[in-house]
């Protein structure tokens, strides 16, 4: 009852009640249809949200972007941020000349938001043409049946697909073995390194870098100080930020470090069958991240904001996304290097998962022409002029093996372990599960850096959810 | 003859004066249809939809919909992190909304004085209210950092050890509690500003012939006038606070150890992360209807000369 109840308007009880019924439900209910916004997460840490190779979502609405004036428009929904929207825009403008009767609309729609937007546009049927997705969207993209299988379009293009990596092409490849989307930019996870702190310490790594967990242990070590509230390693978030899905992606990295698979095989296709994180390389490997954290006291639970670009951070657990704005952020205070993540012996150092942005086209009247555009739009000299402008690796092995991008790695060498680690990355749950699995996992793993349970405990719960998730979901391990 | 003419002129009147009254009951209903139109496609369409959905099993995508009946309640019910997120909301409103309204009561009283600069400190306090809550999250982030966040120094001035706040199971939750009173008590400010001003000042120049101190006038004047008042911003507290989303999705996504996992974010991943809209739909009905039940609650407890 408001104050003006003081004053002798007292509204009636049985108003009260059903303003208060129906406003609640619809509060309530909304709640269901509205997606929330998404900060920015600070520069250094992978994106936030389960998807870890998510670029860094900009929370501001752009406008539509119109290229060409042919009078067919195909709507095109993306998240690249201003630093990847520029390079895609001119690559469209270019289309003009190959298809002068098609128009664009790039619609702008922040990473962390727009999975959600596609899933009420499909239940709405109001689709675009083209959506770029994160590659972990995939898969539950293909299980909508909504989006267009490209087979027959490659053959008629002569389209080489089986240039791009395998493993991103595991998310592509549907049940049925079709293909439903096209890689357009990758990435992966490597170690950041601060070259001041780094000689500070007395330690070389253009020399000896850490290959090893051992040897990342030890480096760890001597770059932490807490007198002077320095850390020797940023795992990112471990419990804010996305951290849910964010521990099963980075367990995946080091199962793979140890030389382990995360989850079997099934029909011949990798990481698609039950769980096998809770045995092998996996155990050791959370372990290696609970000790280091809870004994060793190198890693940060909660890692400082912006710890790495202002100077506190020996090194930092990251992706080629985060280079520009970290070199921006650094500025001059000191510079930074990029190696491979070393592994549980040195020759699985660099074993990463694989992300990054596919596109994709709905079914639909202008199915043909946008099948066609996404096919030019990934052809090798787009995929490297692209990969270029953007900061992202090349997602065909053409490319990356190829000597224009050779020297451009020479030239940008920041990029070169996230270039030379392609050959070792794997697809990450490349099933309609991705995050239901995730998230379980992570809750388990949490439960493990909190050692609210041993490793090889917290890791079997992990498992038999996993197994639960998947039969009652109807998939089939 | 004149009798049956006085007649027909009735009738013609009568006739008249129907015409008349349906022109009028078409005139109101035109002009309530485009708000009618508009509560019905995005209110009252949402949450009957929403209610059917809660009986299926569906993703928000694929065509694979099946009758579930109440199979998602029952789920729902039986599964224990539904009630976990039941006592962390729980846990959140009964620490966010007496701390907000207390502190809001106390502002008000402060800012009811004849103090210089009045508009000013209404402002400052009322600010953090109309302030992006995704912003403020973020803002709090920083403030909240272990390593060198403000709330540790602030803490280190009183020679209190530093705490982890977000991270660690323990101290999240005060710390989502914190920001969220200092996020919202501008509003209740408001409230029981306009309150206060609405008490006659008779009242008080009567007590103070009477010899009343500061205290008893609050305790026997301001604190039962206000009655009403603070009934309203507890039930509009509990509802708010029941419904609390943006800043545990942005500082603590539910963790850590699901310490802050509240009800709202609980549904917004079975909607939005594992695609299970009919489960998050049914949970979007129990929370209406939990909250349903503390308001007719508080309603019936309460005594009757507050509401």
């Amino acid at each position: 009852m408001g104050p003006e109840s003081t004053t002798g308007h007292v509204r009636s009880r049985r108003e009260f009640l059903t303003a208060l019924v129906i406003g609640g439900a619809s509060v309530v209910v909304a709640a269901c249809s509205s997606s929330p916004s998404t900060p920015a997460p600070a520069a250094t840490k992978p994106a936030a949200g389960a998807s870890a190779s998510a670029p860094q979502p900009v929370p501001t609405a752009v406008a539509p972007v119109t290229i060409g004036k042919g009078s067919k428009k195909l709507e095109v929904w993306h998240y690249y941020g201003q630093a990847q929207a520029q390079p895609l825009q001119k690559i469209v403008e270019n289309y003009a000349t190959v298809d002068p009767t098609l128009s664009f609309e790039l619609t702008f729609t922040p990473g962390a938001n727009l999975l959600a937007k596609i899933q009420t546009a499909i239940a709405g049927n109001a689709v675009p043409d083209i959506v770029q997705t994160d590659l972990v969207w995939v898969p539950i993209m293909i299980d909508s049946q909504k989006t267009l299988a490209l087979d027959d379009y490659f053959k008629e293009a002569k389209f080489d697909i089986t240039d791009f990596f395998d493993a991103l092409l595991q998310y592509d490849q549907g049940e049925d073995g079709k293909y439903y989307a096209i890689p357009m930019d990758t990435n992966n996870i490597q170690l950041f390194y601060n070259k001041k702190l780094v000689a500070d310490a007395g330690l070389d790594f253009e020399k000896s870098p850490p290959q090893t967990w051992d040897d990342l242990t030890e480096a760890a070590g001597k770059l932490t100080s807490s007198s002077k509230k320095q850390w020797g390693l940023d795992l990112g978030a471990e419990t804010t930020q996305g951290a849910q899905g964010a521990l099963a992606n980075r367990h995946m990295c080091m199962t793979w470090q140890a030389g382990s698979k995360y989850f079997d095989d099934k029909g011949g296709r990798p990481e698609r069958g039950a769980a096998a994180f809770n045995k092998d390389g996996g155990v050791p490997a959370w372990q290696w991240n609970v000790d280091i954290i809870q004994k060793t006291k190198a890693v940060p639970i909660q890692p400082p904001q912006n710890g790495f670009v202002t100077g506190y951070e020996g090194m930092n657990y990251n992706g080629p996304w985060a280079i520009p704005d970290t070199l921006r952020l650094i500025g001059s205070k000191f510079e930074m290097g990029v190696i491979s993540y070393p592994g549980k012996t040195a020759d699985l150092a660099g074993n990463s998962w694989s992300g990054g942005e596919h596109f994709q086209v709905f079914k639909g009247t202008n199915q043909d022409v946008s099948a066609k555009f996404i096919i030019w739009l990934t052809s090798p000299q787009n995929i490297e002029t692209f990969a270029e402008q953007a900061g992202y690796i090349p997602t065909r092995k053409s490319v990356i093996d190829g000597d224009t991008y050779k020297a451009w790695l020479n030239k940008n060498p920041l990029y070169k372990a996230y270039a030379a680690n392609m050959s070792k990355v794997h697809p990450r749950v490349p099933t309609r599960l991705f995050f239901d699995l995730t998230i379980a996992i992570s809750n388990h793993l949490e439960e493990a850096i909190y050692q609210k349970s041993s490793v090889q405990d917290a890791l079997n719960a992990a498992a038999d959810e996993s197994l639960s998730i998947m039969k009652q979901k109807g998939y089939q391990p | 003859m004149a009798i049956a003419s006085s007649r027909t002129v009735k009738v013609e009147q009568l006739a008249k004066h129907a015409s008349w009254r349906k022109r009028e009951w078409v005139s109101a209903y035109l002009f309530i249809l485009p708000s009618g139109l508009l509560i019905a496609a995005f209110l009252a369409f949402p949450v009957i939809y929403s209610l059917w959905l809660s009986l299926l099993n569906w993703d928000g995508m694929s065509p694979r919909m099946s009758f579930v009946g109440a199979g998602n309640y029952q789920t729902l019910l039986t599964s224990h992190e539904f009630w976990n997120s039941m006592l962390v909301t729980g846990y959140y409103t009964l620490g966010s909304v007496p701390l907000r309204m207390a502190a809001a009561l106390a502002l008000a009283i402060f800012l009811n004085q004849k103090v210089r600069g009045l508009g000013i400190y209404r402002t400052f306090y009322f600010t953090p209210v109309v302030t992006s809550g995704i912003a403020v999250s973020i803002v709090w982030l920083w403030i909240f950092d272990p390593t060198w966040g403000i709330a540790n120094w602030v803490l280190g001035l009183v020679h209190i050890p530093s705490l982890q706040w977000l991270s660690s199971p323990v101290e999240a939750m005060p710390g989502l509690i914190l920001m969220s009173v200092w996020k919202g008590v501008g509003f209740d400010m408001v409230i029981y500003l306009a309150g206060l001003q609405g008490i006659p000042e008779t009242y008080y120049e009567a007590a103070t012939v009477d010899g009343a101190g500061r205290w008893a006038m609050f305790r026997h004047i301001t604190w039962p006038l206000l009655a009403p008042t603070t009934f309203f911003i507890l039930v509009t507290g509990i509802i708010g606070a029941s419904q609390v989303f943006d800043q545990v999705f942005v500082m603590t996504n539910g963790g850590p150890l699901r310490s802050t996992e509240v009800l709202v974010f609980l549904l917004y991943q079975y909607a939005f992360k594992f695609f299970e809209m009919g489960y998050a739909s049914a949970l979007a009905w129990v929370i209406f209807l939990v909250i349903l039940a503390f308001t007719l609650l508080q309603w019936k407890f309460l005594p009757q000369d507050v509401t």
